[in-house]
């Protein structure tokens, strides 16, 4: 069953921009569906996403069609938009230390979407939100000595920031490089937590990252960008293993360049 | 526990005087203004402490006057004018034979209260214009902005003795006469504060789980925008008690008889040799009153900044 189904995304940054910022993307999101989107720094990847969310600049010049719910997002208004995100479709980013607000307390602001979404009362909110973090395995204890963002780690930002997109059981999550500013073990333990809740959910998952070891582990299909287009689309061994666009077998042969040459490091 | 302690978990924190060593979770690494706990630092900055025990006391003296066994602060005794201070009368008394330690916390009462009304007007009206302007198109904003650089054009107290010489003296028009031009401070420092604030990753996080624009404003702009408002105020309340006992001073602010301290200064003025307490009195209330809230708003502000205070106190 699609989720998300988007027809020609264009992005425009301005009138004054000679080239757009993303070109004509199309791609169906199913439920329980991982899509990884691969891509160098500044091919569009994150402007892509912020289209489908909704978030650009009103400068930017927003063309093609966001299917989710048979409604087209682009013609909605911003207040239909609100109703949307979080509830509908959510999304994390990459340096989770700065995505949570600093003043206030982590419980509450797992709770806030709660609130505003569900109608919960504050009180009521609350409880849910220490279960919520519970279920993404930050417990009670933890809040009890580091309340507020700044006094927590990295991961554990990143798990608290999953749990409040994910509090109102969102269908759709778009992951923007949720993993990149973690290291190894976290990066796997996010990577866990994020794939059991979409077993338990049925959640379909966008996940952008440049990080091909990890696309090709939990990707069911895989987009490769490059100055705004998807050069290349299809099944993980298919693009990995057997790259039709030069595009594509330029990223991997570095990609499996720099395994090689860790091996030989490692070896020798 | 889940937690790791990653990178150099020591890091060196220095509150006050004293050099505490505390294990962090994390390197130090500054993600804005962390602002827990801002009480609990604030109280260990000697600064604070100074200036919170005396403006906590002359506000508890301005509030307890009605109760104390004090003379009549109005009541003029010819008979005994210009009296050295002595058991009936603690600080002396004036040129009318009033009572001066009488008229002088009565004083304290005009003082703070001008101080206070007169800066919540210019903060109320600093934020909502500021807000307003911070989350405006840029043509409103910047009207509103050159609206308040008219007024920050003024200095201040030319501005008010205009405003009282139109007016006419009375408490009403001193709180406006000073709030008319301390807004576009506030309005300015809150504008600049939003425009920063508005940038920060956490906002972008909040939209995309769907808060509106107002939840945004009030949930997470606005607590992350009040610490340098909030240190300012404090100064601005000092500026506003300099500014009525200016008024009073030149004979624009409080009424006569009413006791003001710029007043009882002016009164006093040629009698200075023969009297020299009755202008050091008021002139010590003044400064020391001042000088409160403008260490309390430096203390707020280097502990939000996290800075070290001592070189103040």
């Amino acid at each position: 069953m699609p989720l998300l189904k988007i027809e020609g995304l264009s992005v425009e940054h301005g009138p004054g921009s000679k080239s757009p910022a993303v070109k004509d993307v199309s791609f169906t999101l199913n439920e329980g569906m991982t899509i990884g989107i691969i891509g160098e720094s500044g091919a569009g990847k994150s402007t892509m996403a912020l289209a489908i969310a909704g978030l650009l600049e009103r400068s930017a010049n927003v063309d093609g069609q966001v299917i989710y719910d048979g409604r087209n997002l682009l013609m909605l208004s911003e207040k239909e938009m609100c109703g949307i995100r979080g509830s509908g479709i959510s999304m994390i980013f990459q340096d989770p230390r700065s995505s949570l607000d600093p003043s206030m307390r982590v419980v509450d602001q797992v709770a806030e979407p709660l609130r505003f979404h569900l109608g919960v009362k504050p009180k009521e909110a609350r409880v849910q939100a220490r279960r919520l973090l519970a279920d993404v395995k930050v417990t009670d204890d933890v809040f009890a000595v580091a309340p507020r963002a700044h006094q927590l780690s990295g991961g554990l930002c990143q798990r608290v920031m999953i749990a409040a997109a994910l509090a109102c059981n969102p269908k759709v999550l778009i992951a923007d490089e949720p993993t990149s500013s973690l290291d190894l073990t976290l990066q796997a333990q996010i990577i866990e937590l994020l794939q059991e809740r979409q077993k338990a959910s049925g959640l379909g998952l966008i996940f952008i990252t440049h990080d091909l070891a990890l696309v090709s582990k939990i990707a069911d299909r895989i987009m490769v960008m490059n100055e705004g287009a998807i050069v290349e689309e299809g099944g993980v061994d298919a693009v990995i293993g057997n790259p039709a666009s030069s595009y594509t077998a330029g990223l991997v042969s570095v990609w499996t360049g720099s395994v090689r040459k860790g091996k030989e490091i490692a070896s020798s | 526990m889940v937690f790791s302690i990653r990178g150099s978990g020591w890091v060196e924190v220095s509150v006050g005087s004293r050099k505490t060593f505390s294990s962090s979770w994390e390197p130090a690494q500054s993600h804005g203004t962390p602002r827990t706990g801002i009480l609990r630092r604030l109280l260990k900055s000697r600064t604070a402490i100074v200036s919170l025990t005396l403006a906590v006391s002359i506000a508890l003296i301005a509030l307890t006057v009605p109760l104390l066994p004090l003379q009549d602060p109005l009541l003029p005794d010819y008979d005994q004018m210009m009296q050295a201070p002595s058991s009936g009368h603690l600080l002396g008394t004036d040129l009318h034979g009033r009572d001066q330690l009488s008229r002088l916390l009565w004083a304290s009462r005009t003082s703070l209260l001008v101080g206070i009304v007169a800066t919540f007007l210019a903060v109320s009206a600093g934020v909502v214009i500021g807000g307003i302007a911070g989350y405006s198109i840029s043509f409103i904003d910047s009207l509103l902005m050159r609206i308040s650089d008219i007024f920050l054009s003024f200095p201040a107290i030319l501005g008010a003795i205009a405003i009282m010489a139109i007016f006419g003296p009375g408490r009403q028009n001193i709180f406006f006469a000073i709030a008319l031009f301390t807004w576009p401070v506030f309005a300015r420092l809150f504008r600049s504060t939003i425009l920063s604030v508005k940038e920060r990753t956490f906002v972008q996080a909040a939209r995309v789980l769907g808060a509106s624009n107002m939840r945004i404003f009030l949930r997470h702009v606005m607590p992350n925008s009040a610490g340098p408002l909030v240190a300012y105020t404090s100064m601005a309340v000092a500026g506003a008690i300099l500014a009525e006992a200016g008024l009073s001073f030149i004979n624009l602010g409080v009424q006569r008889p009413n006791p003001s301290w710029g007043m009882m200064l002016a009164e006093s003025m040629g009698q200075f040799e023969q009297a020299p307490w009755l202008i050091l009195v008021p002139g010590i209330a003044v400064t020391m009153t001042a000088l409160a809230f403008i260490l309390l708003g430096v203390a707020v502000s280097s502990v939000i900044d996290g800075r070290n205070e001592r070189a103040y106190l």
